[in-house]
C-alpha cells in the first residue's frame, strides 16, 4: 500500500507493521470522526481494522447498494446519513469526513454541496470528503499523497498570524521528542507541530500559522505545495537521514532557514560514531539485513552501519538495484526473489526483511519510525542490543502487535 | 479586465448545438474576445468546423496514449479565429463509462492549468444531449459554466428534450448551479415552430434569445469544415450568429 515503486503489482499494508492504512491517516486529524461510504465488502476490511488498530469508536459505515446508485439516491442518503450520526453524537465530533470508495468516482457526485448541507446544519463541524479510490493511482496524484493533500485541503482558507511552530507534514509517526529534529527547534523556542501527536483539533488549525512546514516524507510534497499557496508557508524536505554528512547538511539548512543557532554537530557525530562501533564490536560476526519498508533510505543506513564496523548482508527494497548496483538486493514484493533462508545470525532491521529471511532476531520498525539522524542512529543501536537480548521472529513480532 | 464568461449549450442530440456553439465561438472572436470551446460529448466532434473538419486529439486518448505524461499541448488545437478547442472525449463506443470520462477530462484540464494558460474571456461547454448523470452536470457546477443555453427547434422531440434539460439546471437551482439563460431556436421549418418554441419557453419561465432561420449555407459551411462566419462571412446567417453572440453577452451580463 505505501510504495511507489510497486510497478503495477499490488502491495498492502502488512497487517502488522502499525496498519496505517487509509482510514487511520485520515484520523490523524485530531477530534475528526469518518463516515464511509462504500459497500459492505469494503466497509468489512475498514471495520476490522477500526477494530485490530483501535479506532472503531471514530468510525462509521453507510453501506451502498445497487439501488443507491442507479436510482441517484448516494447523493442524498449520504448527507442523511452524516447527519444520523452527527444527531447522535454529543459532543460533535470537530471534523467529520465523508470516506469515499471508487464507486463514487463513477458517479461524479458534487462533494461540495454535500459537504455545505452538512456543515450548514452542523455549523460547528467541519465536513470534508477523503478519497480511497485506488483507480486513479496512475491518473494523477497517488493515492497517498492525494490523501495527505486533502487532508489539509479541508483547512479553512482564512490566514492566521504566523508562529514560531514548525509543521511536520507527510508523516504518520511523529518525530521523537528526544529526536535532534525536536531538540534544535525546541531550542530554539519553537514548538513541533504534528497533527498526529495531537488530541486537539485546534493543533490541525494552527498549521495555517506554522512559520516553516517540514516535508517528512515525499507523500506530503503536494500538501506542502498547497499550504505554501494558500497561507504563505515556505517548505523544505526533510527526510529521513542516516548518512552522517547528510544529516549535517539538513540541520545546517533547517537552522539557516529559522535563523537559529546551530547545535554542536561535531559533538554529535563523534558521540554517534562512537556508540554505533561499540555496538558493531558487540554483536560481532551477525550481519544485518535491512528493508525499504524499515525505512525509505536503506541503502544510506546500510553505508553508515558498514562504516561503523557492521556486516550488512542483504538489503531489500525495490530501487536499490539502481541506486547501487554493488550490494546484494532483493525486492521486497517478487516472491521469486525472497529467500527464504534460516535467518540465523542475522538481524533484521524492518518486517520484511525477517519475514523473507526467517530472521530470529527482528527489529519491528516502519518508515523510520519517527527516529533518524543521530537519535534514530543511536536509537537504532539500542535495538540491534535488545534484538540479540531479547530474539523475536517475525511471527513473534505479529502476535505481539495482535495482543 | 474582463469577467469570464461560462456558457453551457445544451439540446436534444442531433438539434445543432455544435454548429450553434462553433458560430458563436467565431463570432466572439470577431468581437475580440478569448474563446475557448470544450466539447463534451463522446463523439468529440464539436469543434470540427473550427479546426478544418478534423477531429482533434481529444484529453481522454491523450489520456489513454500518454497516462500522466499528457501536456496541455497534446490536448489542446488552436481553431479558426484563435479559439480555443479541448474535446473531453469519451470510451470506446458500447463499453466504459461516458459521464466519468467527462470528469476525468475535466479534472485533466484543471490539473494542467488549461484555463490559466490561455486565459479565455469566454468559455463555451457544448454538451452532450441530456444531462442523463452526475458526468453531464460537470458542465454546469460552481467552478465551470454559470450560463446555460438550450438549443432546439420546433420539433417535438427537440422541445420535450429542452423542457427537461431545463427541469434539471432547475433542479439543481438550489445548489447555486448555473442558470437558464435561454432558448436558442434553430429553425427546421416545422408548422408554427416560432409558436411552439415560445410556448416551451414560456413553460419553462425562460424566453427565446435568438432565432436561426434553417438555411443552406450552414451545410456549405459545414462541406468546407468551417464555420459560416468563417467560412461566408458576409451572409446573412453569419449576421444571424453574430446577433445571437450579443444576445448570449446581454442575458450573461444580466
Amino acid at each position: 500500500m505505501i510504495s511507489d515503486a510497486s510497478g503495477g503489482l499490488p502491495r498492502y499494508c502488512h497487517p502488522y507493521h502499525g496498519g496505517w492504512d487509509v482510514a487511520r491517516i485520515a484520523l490523524d486529524i485530531p477530534e475528526s470522526r469518518i463516515l464511509f461510504i462504500c459497500p459492505i465488502s469494503c466497509a468489512r476490511i475498514i471495520c476490522l481494522n477500526a477494530i485490530k488498530y483501535d479506532y472503531k469508536d471514530r468510525v462509521d459505515v453507510l453501506a451502498l447498494t445497487e439501488d443507491d446508485i442507479v436510482s441517484g439516491a448516494y447523493e442524498q442518503k449520504t448527507i442523511d446519513a452524516a447527519c444520523e450520526v452527527l444527531d447522535h453524537l454529543n459532543p460533535k465530533p470537530k471534523a467529520l469526513i465523508l470516506y469515499v470508495s471508487c464507486i463514487d468516482a463513477m458517479l461524479g457526485n458534487d462533494h461540495s454541496f454535500q459537504t455545505q448541507e452538512i456543515m450548514d446544519r452542523y455549523p460547528e463541524v467541519n465536513c470534508l470528503v477523503l478519497k480511497m479510490c485506488p483507480i486513479t493511482r496512475y491518473s494523477g496524484d497517488l493515492p497517498l499523497v492525494a490523501l495527505q493533500h486533502d487532508m489539509y485541503q479541508a483547512l479553512p482558507m482564512e490566514t492566521v498570524p504566523k508562529e514560531k511552530t514548525v509543521a511536520f507534514i507527510g508523516t504518520n509517526i511523529a518525530p521523537h521528542p528526544e529526536s535532534d529534529l525536536v531538540r534544535v527547534l525546541e531550542s530554539a523556542g519553537y514548538r513541533a507541530l504534528h497533527i498526529q501527536a495531537s488530541d486537539d483539533y485546534r493543533d490541525y488549525l494552527a498549521v495555517r500559522g506554522a512559520s516553516l512546514n517540514l516535508c517528512m516524507m515525499p507523500f506530503g510534497k503536494s500538501a506542502c505545495a498547497l499550504l505554501q499557496q494558500r497561507y504563505g508557508t515556505p517548505f523544505m524536505p526533510y527526510f529521513a537521514k542516516y548518512d552522517l554528512a547528510a544529516i549535517r547538511e539538513t540541520i545546517t539548512k533547517l537552522c539557516d532557514t529559522l535563523t537559529i543557532p546551530l547545535p554542536d554537530l561535531d559533538a554529535m557525530e563523534r558521540e554517534t560514531v562512537s556508540i554505533l562501533k561499540k555496538t558493531a564490536a558487540e554483536i560481532g560476526n551477525t550481519e544485518l539485513i535491512i528493508d525499504s519498508i524499515a525505512t525509505l533510505f536503506p541503502n544510506e543506513l546500510r553505508k553508515t552501519l558498514e562504516d561503523c564496523g557492521f556486516k550488512v548482508r542483504r538489503i531489500y527494497g525495490d530501487s536499490v538495484n539502481i541506486n547501487a548496483p554493488d550490494i546484494d538486493a532483493g525486492s521486497v514484493r517478487m516472491p521469486v526473489e525472497r529467500s527464504y533462508g534460516a535467518g540465523e545470525n542475522v538481524i533484521a532491521i524492518g518486517m520484511v526483511s525477517s519475514s523473507f529471511e526467517g530472521a530470529q532476531k527482528t527489529i519491528d520498525v516502519f518508515y523510520d519510525n519517527g527516529e533518524w539522524g543521530h537519535y534514530g542512529l543511536r536509537k537504532l543501536a539500542e535495538r540491534i542490543l535488545d534484538a540479540c537480548r531479547d530474539p523475536k521472529s517475525s511471527q513473534d513480532v505479529r502476535k505481539e502487535a495482535v495482543k | 479586465m474582463r469577467t469570464l464568461i461560462k456558457i453551457a449549450i445544451y439540446g436534444k442530440g442531433g438539434i445543432g448545438k455544435s454548429t450553434t456553439a462553433s458560430n458563436l465561438s467565431m463570432a466572439l472572436s470577431e468581437m475580440g474576445y478569448r474563446v475557448m470551446q470544450v466539447g463534451c460529448d463522446p463523439k468529440a466532434d464539436s469543434t470540427g468546423a473550427l479546426c478544418g473538419g478534423q477531429k482533434i486529439t481529444t484529453v481522454l486518448d491523450a489520456i489513454r496514449e500518454k497516462g500522466n505524461g499528457v501536456t496541455l499541448d497534446d490536448i489542446v488545437t488552436i481553431g479558426d479565429g484563435n479559439v480555443v478547442c479541448i474535446e473531453a472525449g469519451g470510451p470506446t463506443p458500447g463499453v466504459g463509462c461516458a459521464g466519468r470520462g467527462i470528469i476525468t477530462a475535466f479534472e485533466k484540464m484543471e490539473q494542467l492549468g488549461a484555463f490559466e494558460k490561455y486565459q479565455p474571456d469566454v468559455v463555451i461547454y457544448d454538451v452532450l444531449g441530456d444531462v442523463v448523470c452526475g458526468g453531464f452536470a460537470m458542465p454546469i457546477r460552481g467552478g465551470y459554466a454559470r450560463n446555460v443555453f438550450v438549443v432546439t427547434s420546433g420539433e417535438k422531440m427537440a422541445l420535450y428534450a429542452a423542457g427537461n434539460i431545463a427541469i434539471a439546471v432547475d433542479n439543481f437551482k438550489a445548489r447555486g448551479y448555473a442558470r437558464l439563460r435561454g432558448v436558442i431556436l434553430n429553425c427546421r421549418n416545422v408548422e408554427d415552430e416560432l409558436c411552439k418554441a415560445r410556448k416551451l419557453a414560456d413553460d419553462i419561465e425562460s424566453k427565446i434569445i435568438s432565432v436561426l432561420p434553417r438555411d443552406g449555407v450552414v451545410q456549405q459551411a459545414e462541406a468546407l469544415g468551417k464555420t459560416v462566419v468563417a467560412a461566408f462571412p458576409e451572409s446573412d446567417m453569419a449576421n444571424h450568429y453574430r446577433a445571437l453572440a450579443r444576445s448570449v453577452l446581454e442575458e450573461c451580463e444580466e
